[in-house]
């Protein structure tokens, strides 16, 4: 079954060379109980190792079911030490956070068989023992024997061919040192148990093979055997699967173990992150603040034309102009002062015609009145009717009451050498604190008006308009279309100005965020070195489980893992941290900045500072995870390169 | 030697309370080998590390050579376990990554010897114990045997009264463990030696006597003896302890030891401190070159020279006066200093509804420094070469357009480019302040009512005031007169107090000039045209007869650029030009000075800006050594046990750690300044085109070979800088360290 066949360890400590095997020629076979006896560094934990792939031979072959294992990879190795061999530690070596049944359960697992039905083999390989009573508890609250015990359970629970056992009673009284034993041999029956301890009165009393090694030589060995020929049944290796669950608990484990320690560096991680999201919110905030406030004052969807040249704009051209399909409604863009009397006071106010989105006036402070239906009723501003009255301020409450007694006022707009107009007031746009004097008319009696007063054409100077058309490219073509033909640019001034903040805010955004990836930088050295120290605290339980026959992989994936939920944490961390710095500088500014800024405009400003928006807080917690993950990487592999002996070693 | 006098000990652990030595008396004698053995957990390590005061009584009563030391404070028990006892571990306990000679040397450097000093004695030991061929390896690379024999040396260097051995031979085999035992029987000659042991053999081979304890109560002992002893109360005062340079020497090796993870450590805090370095290097450059810009204005100063219109003078008199007068000047060019408006766009036939006034301009400098740096400004085209060629600055340029349309600069020139314009050169002047429309009488005060005084007469209210008022015009001589048929007032006030203004709208003179260039007038805000062309302008001056009414329209000037060899008697120049009648202006370009101030305080937010996101790094880079050490103290728990256990003070401790924060914050420092050079030089050749384009849109002067430049000063800042961050990050884990209980710190593991 095993053979080996002139296997020569050697080991070099300093100067000296150590020779912890020495030319060993030895072969097993079922039913065999060999103990090996031997004084400490006499080799005989050496032997055991090599025997299950622990550690590689120096020199000479082993062979296992007739198959030489020279060309074992590594993976090989861990299925065999999986599906093969059982072993039993002098210090039970058990995982210290998974209770008795996981712990038995744990080469089942490895081997793929599913949950359900490697914890119930479990159980049973539990109860065999006499631990039924203590499935679910934690190795720490268990006696040595009991410990022992369940070490036992779980050699055998992959039914092995082969068990070894490494000073299984070293730890025990002699008394419950003979019960695991005969426990031991009795379940061992046609299988290889191969003990290694240096009691010789245990090897007299149970052993039906007794090997003597000192020096890495074998003195005696009481049945010697030739190497037996191939079994029937040959060494098949499948594949064993892990359940990615299973590695995830450990790595929850490392993680949970050292809490204050991972929490640490998931805070310190997330200073970068922080820094990153409200980064992104304030760019956020202001963009979209300025947007908004700007919106209030300059109408999204008008577009103003003006002539390339500095002159104005003649009828033909408006009329060519408003033949185009593209064009809502085009107005020359009148802005005229002329005297009125009203009140029998003479005052100068702005008359503008009404704006196309009459809903405009109450987005933007309050709306008294109606809006014009005839062409001598006007709308006037705040401002305007202040001066009617004669006044300078009124509280906001009296806003109706003004409103009121100017409805009633006979307002007169005056011509030179003509007969007056008079006009109706019917609406009022109370537009807060900054209110100019202004008048609004319907654009056609408006135009009328400035057209018979002004025929120099001043007011010619610019149009305005709305398009039935929205898509950008197509605004663009007509835009182009019209600087061709008709020598007029075409631009909509609150596309132009967010358009500006945008694209500063968004270059500035992409230059900060630039230069804070360099906290990553020192974030992922960060993580790098606790997974790091993570894989150095738990080298032996990565001796324990690549003993059980885990693969190199499986203990990469656990780190990996490990270093994943340490991103996700940190990521955690980042959005709570952030969203609550986030509305603190947001109620900062409110009542700071915002709150005096409003006195003066009348509560107009909405500004918000910092804007928590979704998709950056997810952005960060799926690269905070995706990037941990690539961090931890390098020690992942570190440890999963790690030699199990020494890691077994390793006190 | 050693008396103890009832001595109990307990552990608790939660509730669980574990009596580990119960009313242990002994006297131990000068010169004994006393082994004390028994099985595990019968509390003979415990009776050691009372003895060494690594651990202390719960009760009773210790006097050692004299002194009692259950009443010792921690630095005594320090100091008495440095000079008095000598310390040899089952385990061996030698610090991995320093060499074997500096594990000997360590004990001596804690009781206050100079390295070399220390070293020598080290030497010494370790030649005694047949090791001085192995003194520079590490302990890794020596046997069982050999490591053993370097926990004797060190435990004898500070030749110490006691040693205490536990399980001195436990870990090797019976061979060596014979020769061990042989050389510390040997080498403890005269020496109160104790071992520990639960090796019964071994106990009757080597002791003079044998104590075996049981459960903590002293069974057995072959040599009873209770003397009396003398207690000294008095208090001995002992200064002493590493120093700082050794400090660092230790950190040194360590560092050796851990060289990826300290080499990480450093570079994650480097990564910071190259970035600082980098924004400073490129923003030290944009600045110097922001400077370089003034400088070429400052460097030769600009004087504006004027003197009222002179008819009789000719402008070449003017400039060949002041050159003669003054060989300092690099070049002079004659300005006329009245305005000039571009009134049409001949080659679009645009006739523009406002006139653009061109305000300032001047001649294009003739002396080759000057004219360089006029050059630099031209942002499209060139500058004027002959006299029927002008340049505009950018603002200009722009107004000659809607002002509510952005034409981006190239647009702006193709629609520009080589066009010629009509410019109004010479003007007809109207009187300023016409009084109201609507009253036809303009009053004149002080009038005596002479029709011979009053101005041209005009016969009608309105009209013919108009029709007579196109008449007047400031430049003639001989006053004219104003007047109605009926004698009425005509003027609010007399004739000398007219203003005149120049009617843009009626123009005498026109000339027709092409642009062929546009200068960015961020820096320069006048037109320029060749000087030839200026001085036919001059031919057109006339001036007010009366001349008290002289203001910027009624002069001339001329611009004369100091040489920079003469700055020094700018005074001078000034005041002998004055003296000779001219009125002298040095020309300050207000709006280049505010315009760079902004952007120097600009350069200098951007730059906060991108330092403080920077400065998140530098400050994560701290807290994550400060999580490195934190997480190194908890592995090198048992080296400080060991440093502890050998005499070493918390102070000692934090000596250690704070050496090797320091050396770690100097690495990081010397890191960067590598990292930022590479960059730098890497930087100045790959990325310069790219961001060379884009700098050089706003800063001229960028030089063109490198775009990064670092101060030598700033490098300074770095290192001390990194190792400042590095000392304050780990102070927290230094002083945790300093704090570890020597026994905790010795049982790990």
């Amino acid at each position: 079954m095993l053979n080996l066949h002139h296997v020569t360890k050697t080991y070099i400590n300093g100067d000296e060379t150590l020779h912890a095997l020495n030319d060993v020629n030895l072969s097993f076979r079922p039913g065999d109980v060999a103990f090996l006896l031997g004084a400490s560094g006499s080799g005989k934990s050496t032997l055991l190792n090599v025997l299950s792939g622990l550690d590689t031979p120096s020199e000479g072959t082993i062979s296992i079911d007739g198959v030489d294992t020279e060309r074992f990879s590594k993976k090989d190795w861990a299925i065999y030490r999986n599906h093969y061999v059982g072993f039993v530690f002098q210090e039970y070596n058990l995982i210290e956070h998974l209770s008795a049944l996981e712990n038995v359960a744990l080469p089942l697992l490895f081997q793929g068989v599913d949950r359900k039905s490697s914890l119930e083999r479990a159980r049973i390989e539990l109860e065999r023992i006499g631990l039924a009573n203590h499935i679910d508890k934690k190795p720490l609250f268990l006696s040595g024997g009991q410990q022992q015990r369940v070490a036992i359970a779980r050699a055998f629970v992959t039914n092995p061919k082969v068990i070894m056992a490494d000073e299984p009673t070293g730890a025990l009284d002699s008394e419950l040192g003979d019960k695991v034993i005969e426990y031991l041999i009795e379940n061992a029956k046609d299988k290889v148990v191969i003990v290694v301890t240096h009691d010789e009165d245990l090897a007299q009393r149970y052993a039906n093979r007794i090997i003597t090694i000192s020096d890495g030589k074998i003195i005696t060995d009481d049945r010697e055997q030739t190497p037996d020929t191939p079994d029937k049944d040959k060494l098949s290796l499948t594949e064993p699967r892990m359940r990615l669950s299973l590695l995830f608990k450990f790595a929850r484990n490392n993680l949970a173990s050292r809490m204050f320690r991972n929490l640490m560096t998931a805070a310190i991680v997330s200073v970068g992150f922080i820094s990153i999201l409200l980064l992104t919110f304030i760019i956020g905030g202001i963009t979209g603040s300025i947007s908004e406030n700007i919106a209030k004052i300059i109408p999204p969807d008008e577009y103003q034309i003006h002539h390339v040249e500095d002159t104005a704009i003649d009828i033909g051209t408006y009329t060519a102009i408003l033949g185009r399909p593209e064009v809502d409604d085009l107005q020359y863009n009148i802005n005229e002062t002329y005297p009125v009397q009203a009140r029998g006071n003479t005052m100068m106010f702005s008359f503008l015609s009404l704006p196309f989105d009459t809903l405009a006036f109450e987005r933007d402070g309050t709306f008294y009145g109606r809006m014009p239906e005839n062409d001598d009723e006007v709308v006037i501003s705040l401002r305007t009717a202040l001066e009617i009255r004669q006044m300078q301020m009124i509280d906001e409450d009296s806003y109706g009451y003004l409103f009121d007694l100017v409805t009633e006022t006979q307002f007169d707009l005056i011509h030179l050498g003509q007969p007056h107009t008079t006009l109706k007031i019917v609406g009022m746009h109370a537009d807060g604190a900054f209110s100019q004097a202004r008048v609004y008319m319907p654009y056609d009696a408006l135009y009328d008006i400035v057209s018979d007063l002004d025929p120099d054409g001043d007011y010619r100077m610019s149009l305005v308009t709305t398009l039935n058309i929205s898509s950008d490219n197509d605004i663009q073509a007509f835009t182009q279309d019209l600087y061709d033909t008709e020598n007029v640019v075409m631009r909509n001034v609150f596309a132009e100005v967010t358009g500006q903040v945008e694209s500063v805010m968004d270059n500035a955004l992409r230059w900060f965020i630039g230069v804070a990836l360099i906290t990553l930088v020192v974030s992922g050295i960060l993580i790098g070195l606790v997974i790091y120290t993570s894989v150095l605290e738990r080298i032996r339980e990565i001796g324990i489980l690549t003993a059980l026959g885990a693969r190199s992989h499986n203990i990469r994936l656990i780190f990996i893992l490990e270093s994943g939920l340490n991103g996700l944490m940190s990521g955690i961390i980042a959005m709570v941290a952030s969203i609550f710095i986030a509305s603190f500088l947001n109620r900062l500014f409110n009542s700071f900045i915002e709150a005096p800024l409003n006195l003066i405009t009348g509560g107009n400003l909405n500004f918000t500072l910092l804007s928590v928006s979704l998709l950056p807080i997810f952005f960060v917690l799926v690269f905070g995870v995706i990037y941990a993950m690539i961090a931890g990487a390098l020690p992942a592999h570190y440890a999963s390169k790690l030699n199990a002996v020494h890691a077994l070693r390793k006190e | 030697m050693i008396k103890l006098n009832k001595i109990h000990k307990i552990y608790t652990q939660g509730k669980i309370g574990f009596h580990a030595l119960k009313d242990v008396s002994l006297f131990f004698k000068q010169d004994e080998r006393v082994v004390v053995y028994g099985k595990s957990g019968c509390g003979k390590t415990t009776l050691l590390n009372l003895i060494a005061g690594l651990d202390r009584p719960s009760s009773g009563d210790m006097v050692i050579s004299d002194k009692l030391t259950t009443k010792f404070t921690e630095s005594e028990w320090d100091y008495f376990r440095n000079h008095n006892i000598g310390f040899i571990f089952q385990q061996f306990n030698l610090i991995e990554h320093l060499p074997v000679i500096e594990n000997v040397a360590i004990s001596a450097k804690i009781s206050g010897h100079r390295h070399n000093n220390a070293r020598k004695m080290a030497l010494e030991m370790l030649k005694k114990v047949g090791l001085e061929k192995h003194a520079l390896k590490k302990p890794r690379q020596l046997s069982g045997g050999e490591r053993q024999r370097v926990g004797i040396a060190r435990a004898l260097i500070n030749n110490p009264d006691i040693i205490l051995a536990d399980e001195p031979t436990g870990a090797l085999d019976r061979t060596t463990g014979n020769q061990i035992m042989d050389l510390i029987t040997e080498m403890a000659k005269d020496k109160l030696l104790i071992i520990v042991t639960h090796d019964m053999k071994l106990a009757q081979k080597y002791a003079t006597r044998l104590i075996e304890l049981q459960d903590g109560v002293v069974t057995k002992d072959t040599a009873p003896d209770m003397d009396k002893v003398t207690i000294r109360l008095k208090r001995d005062i002992h200064k002493r302890s590493l120093s700082f340079i050794e400090g660092i020497r230790l950190a040194l090796h360590n560092i050796k030891a851990r060289k990826w993870r300290t080499g990480l450590v450093a570079f994650g805090l480097s990564i910071g401190i190259v970035g600082l370095l980098l924004i400073s290097a490129l923003f030290n450059t944009i600045r110097d070159s922001m400077h370089a810009e003034g400088a070429a204005l400052r460097d030769n100063p600009e004087l504006s020279i004027y003197r009222p219109f002179d008819p009789d003078q000719d402008a070449h008199d003017m400039l060949s006066a002041i050159e003669d007068n003054h060989p300092f000047f690099l070049d002079l060019s004659y300005v006329p200093d009245y305005p000039l408006t571009i009134i049409e766009n001949e080659t679009s036939g645009t006739v523009y509804r406002n006139p653009v006034s061109l305000g300032h301009y001047i001649g294009t400098p003739v002396h080759p420094d000057i004219l360089r740096i006029y050059d630099s400004f031209v942002g499209d085209g060139r500058l004027p070469e002959t006299s029927d060629e002008f340049v505009l600055p950018l603002s200009k340029a722009q107004a000659l357009f809607s002002t509510h349309i952005d034409l981006s600069h190239d647009e702006l020139w193709n629609r520009l480019n080589h066009h010629q314009f009509s410019l109004s050169t010479n003007f007809h002047y109207a009187p300023f302040e016409l009084e109201n429309e609507f009253e036809p009488c303009l009053k004149v005060e002080n009038w005596d009512e002479d029709p011979d005084t009053l101005p041209q007469s005009f016969t009608d209210r309105f009209g013919d005031y108009e029709t007579h008022m196109e008449t007047l015009t400031p430049y003639t001589d001989e006053p004219v007169k104003i007047y109605d048929h009926e004698q009425k007032h005509l003027f609010c006030d007399d004739y000398s107090s007219l203003n005149w203004f120049i009617d843009r709208d009626n123009h005498k003179e026109v000339t027709t000039l092409r642009l062929v260039g546009i200068i960015d007038d961020r820096n320069i805000n006048n037109a320029l045209f060749h000087p030839d062309f200026l001085l036919t302008l001059e031919i057109q001056k006339t001036a007010l007869s009366n001349d008290q009414n002289i203001d910027n329209e009624n002069r001339e000037k001329v611009i004369a650029y100091i040489g920079n060899d003469h700055i020094d008697q700018k005074a001078a120049i000034i005041r002998s030009l004055e003296n000779e009648g001219y009125m002298v202006q040095e020309t300050t370009n207000v709006s280049f000075n505010f315009l760079a101030g902004l952007t120097l305080l600009f350069t200098y937010i951007i730059q906060f800006i991108f330092s403080s996101i920077i400065g998140i790094a530098v400050i994560t880079a701290g807290l994550m050594l400060l999580m490195v050490l934190y997480i190194s103290i908890i592995e090198r728990t048992r080296e400080i046990g060991l440093i502890r256990a050998m005499g070493g003070t918390r102070k000692d401790i934090r000596t250690i750690f704070v050496g090797e924060t320091t050396m770690i914050g100097l690495f990081a420092g010397l890191l960067s300044i590598g990292i930022a050079l590479i960059l730098v030089l890497l930087g100045n050749h790959v990325f310069n085109q790219q961001l060379h384009v884009l700098l050089s849109r706003y800063f001229e002067n960028i030089p063109v070979d490198g775009i990064f430049s670092l101060d030598i000063r700033i490098m300074l800042y770095a290192v001390i800088g990194s190792i400042i961050i590095a000392i304050t990050s780990g102070l927290i884990p230094a002083v945790s360290a300093s704090r570890k209980q020597p026994i905790e710190a010795l049982k790990k593991d």
